[in-house]
């Protein structure tokens, strides 16, 4: 024990109760390293490849939108906190990641205050008025992309064609594309081969396009343990069985299937806005329930619906489900009880 | 095939400093305190004075179960000690001679063939054998069956605990006294088959156990999952029958090399397999203390610390309680004491929920602890009822797992507790017995 001579004998042994070097807390002592911080950060990363590619469709203006839309949030967010006098949040990256999904659901032409709108939206009224993180009934983005829809339909739904690179300043005259949605509506197979779908060489929102890249980010948020794989799963293959037997206007039922998984804005919500935490359930049972709601509705609401856009409130619509489906129980088996211990 | 149970996490094993670490003695200092209750608020009485002479093996008083000088030396005082595990107990101070004289009690029985098994059950009473880790009579889990017949003897061989290797050390140290009593136990419950459980990241203690096997021995090794908390006693039959068997009776291995030696040399429990480790100890070991020596002992035993200490803890680093200091007794159920630094330790500034479901999807029990926490903090006590919690083992997988850096297992037990006094207070205090065990 040569060690303890080195330690002069007059400091304080830290072991003796009372020296108040040692920390009491309840169990378990030891933590996993995720925190909220670090999932959202994973979240981001599975989303950039995304941004990459739509600025090679459409210019840098892609870029300048989402980092106003992420600015937007951001902003909001400190602000709303500060004004409460809540503790700042914004370090937990989870307005980020509501600014990134948020623009990501922009057509490429629209001004520079939708965003903003959009963001004003989504964070104070859906999110901090419902007491932030964890507590808002409506994913963020999604809810700030129904508002813009609504308020707003035609600069939300002018499509540009890929390639046609927009200025990031100034105005322009885009020439208006067709989204596969629109066709797929009046039970046509789109245009766009399935290639240009899995690809994203067609009109859509700025970051819904390239369904491969999303899948990636998916498997990515997957095998990362951020998310699990039932809810995505389970919605695009409740999707896919549902068009596959029900395909409109005599369309080749395969064709007509792969269409209505790569258009829109399927992949891209079905892995990461509709496994949003805080608007999903949380129980095995009740994800399962939730995606094949989702899956239902997103199909009647393409087939019968009003909007081109349909996901985004099918999704919605789910999620104000989502704590009334946490409650669905099977009946457990039981082991018998043991008498004493 | 291996066993597995439902739910669980995976735990960095951080095994290494102490794997090797063979079970080293430990020489008993001259002051040491023996607890005489297992925990706080059960009776028990002292059979010795202040003076009085007192030898390896001397009663010195009978709590649940009886208890035993680990020294020989003289009686200091009779008082009360705060014991790790969470309040005090009545407790005898010994002055230790370093003679260690054995008492004309500690004697061999006779041969061990001809021991009946009501006689083997009567002894893990009398010798004051207890399981480790929990502070129960080894006699209890014996007669938890109550006449029944014992479908599965299960030896819990697993240690999902990081750091802790005392078990570990006991099974390859120890082997034959281990293997000597399992034999012992199988004859006390004559069940219909009995197995040793290793988790499957230990492959060489199930190779070294199946090798030491005798061919007439009716015991088995069984590799079950290395996730915790199988060490639980329901994950454990769950692992090994498959489902939650009610008639199966979970012991453990150093009980086991402890019964041996009671039956051999008529001793009682006298010492425990304690590992000492964490990253802020000098020298990680494996040590086998008497019962009563202060912590500080062990921790010196061991080098002493090697940088600031943050928390100091006495089990394992899920469920083990974190101390004020080092000057509680080892008590009869010990088997870690680890140090860890501000860098180790956990860090337990919480933020809102973000329901992501982690803490539902491994919660053994499959209880859902974000509600059961958020139930508790709105006081909902219709919806506390509904949430099952009284299932709750404790194990804190659901906290280990929350992004948030919630106490949620706290909450959960919180949530027992508040709802057990509700009952308390409606229905009367017979119709609540269901933990009492008599003689
Ligand atoms: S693990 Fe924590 S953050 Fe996740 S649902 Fe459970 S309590 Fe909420
Ligand atoms: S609720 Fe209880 S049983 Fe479930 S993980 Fe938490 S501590 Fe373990």
């Amino acid at each position: 024990m040569a060690r303890s001579n080195l330690i002069p004998r007059a400091r304080q042994n830290p072991l003796s109760r009372g020296s108040g070097a040692l920390r009491r807390s309840p169990a378990p002592h030891l933590r996993a390293e995720a925190s909220t911080r670090s999932i959202m950060s994973d979240v981001l990363i599975a989303l950039s490849p995304m941004l990459i590619v739509s600025v090679f469709f459409y210019g840098f203006r892609t870029l300048a939108l989402t980092l106003t839309s992420v600015a937007s949030c951001i902003a909001f967010e400190w602000l709303f906190r500060r004004a409460v006098k809540k503790p700042a949040t914004v370090g937990d990256l989870s307005a980020v990641v509501t600014g990134v999904l948020l623009a990501y659901n922009l057509p490429a032409s629209v001004p520079y205050w939708i965003p903003v709108v959009g963001a004003a939206f989504a964070i104070l009224i859906v999110k901090q008025l419902y007491g932030g993180i964890g507590k808002n009934f409506l994913n963020p983005a999604l809810a700030g992309k129904a508002f813009l829809l609504v308020c707003f339909p035609d600069t939300m739904q002018t499509w540009t064609r890929p390639f046609e690179r927009l200025p990031v300043l100034g105005t322009f005259e885009a020439e208006a594309a067709a989204n596969p949605l629109e066709a797929l509506k009046n039970g046509l197979i789109p245009d766009d081969s399935a290639l240009e779908l899995l690809l994203g060489r067609h009109a859509g929102a700025l970051g819904e396009t390239c369904a491969l890249l999303l899948l990636f980010g998916g498997l990515y948020l997957i095998l990362r343990r951020v998310i699990r794989a039932r809810i995505p799963l389970v919605y695009l293959g409740t999707v896919a069985v549902v068009t596959l037997l029900f395909p409109l206007g005599g369309a080749r039922p395969l064709e007509w299937m792969t269409s209505q998984l790569l258009s829109g804005s399927l992949v891209l919500a079905a892995f990461f806005m509709a496994t949003d935490y805080t608007t999903s359930p949380v129980t095995p049972l009740g994800q399962t329930v939730y995606a094949v709601g989702c899956g239902l509705v997103t199909v009647f609401l393409r087939y019968f619906g009003g909007w081109t856009e349909s996901v985004c409130f099918a999704i919605l619509i789910m999620n104000s489900c989502a704590w009334l489906v946490d409650r669905i129980r099977l009946p457990q088996p039981r082991g018998g009880a043991r008498n004493g211990r | 095939m291996k066993g597995t149970f439902h739910g669980g996490i995976r735990l960095d094993p951080r095994k290494r400093s102490t794997l090797s670490a063979v079970l080293e003695a430990l020489d008993p200092p001259s002051l040491i305190t023996v607890p005489l209750a297992l925990r706080e608020g059960t009776p028990a009485t002292a059979d010795v004075h202040p003076g009085d002479a007192v030898n390896i093996g001397t009663r010195l008083g009978v709590g649940e179960i009886p208890v035993y000088s680990p020294v020989s030396g003289r009686v200091r005082s009779v008082t009360e000690v705060p014991i790790p595990d969470g309040g005090s107990v009545p407790a005898v101070e010994l002055e230790n001679d370093g003679l260690d004289t054995s008492d004309p009690f500690v004697r061999p029985r006779g041969s061990l063939e001809a021991l009946t098994p009501d006689e083997i059950t009567e002894l893990c009473y009398t010798a004051g054998l207890v399981l480790t880790g929990s502070p129960t009579p080894v006699y209890n889990r014996l007669r938890s069956l109550a006449g029944a017949p014992c479908e599965a003897l299960i030896i819990d061989c697993t240690e999902c605990d990081p750091f802790v290797t005392s078990r570990r050390r006991t099974l390859l140290d120890r082997t034959d006294e281990v293997l000597a009593g399992v034999r012992l136990f199988a004859k006390a419950l004559s069940p219909k088959r009995t197995v040793l459980a290793v988790s499957s990241d230990s492959y060489d203690i199930a190779e070294h156990l199946t090798k030491r096997i005798s061919r007439s021995d009716p015991m088995a090794v069984r590799v079950v999952s290395s996730k915790y908390p199988q060490g639980n006693e329901r994950r454990l039959i769950e692992a090994v029958a498959g489902y939650q068997s009610a008639d199966a009776v979970v012991l453990d291995p150093e009980s086991a090399a402890e019964l041996y030696r009671a039956a051999s040399t008529g001793a009682p429990q006298l010492t425990r397999a304690v590992t000492v480790a964490g990253d802020a100890v000098a020298n990680p070991k494996n040590l086998l203390v008497r019962i009563g020596t202060p912590l500080s002992a062990l921790i010196d035993a061991a080098g002493g610390l090697s940088r600031d200490p943050a928390m100091l803890l006495f089990g394992g680093a899920l469920t083990g309680a974190a101390l004020d200091g080092a000057d509680y007794p080892v008590t009869s159920s010990a088997r870690a004491v680890l140090v860890l630094s501000e860098a180790a330790a956990a860090h337990t500034d919480s933020s809102a929920c973000i329901r992501c479901g982690r803490c539902v999807a491994v919660c053994p029990e499959n209880l859902e602890p974000l509600y059961i926490s958020l139930w508790l903090t709105r006081g909902a006590n219709y919806e506390l009822r509904r949430s099952r919690v009284a299932q709750c083992i404790g194990c804190g997988s659901c906290s280990y797992v929350c992004p948030a850096k919630l106490p949620l297992a706290e909450h959960a037990r919180l949530a027992k507790a508040k709802l057990l006094a509700a009952r308390k207070t409606l229905v009367p205090p017979e119709a609540n017995s269901e933990s009492e065990v008599t003689e």
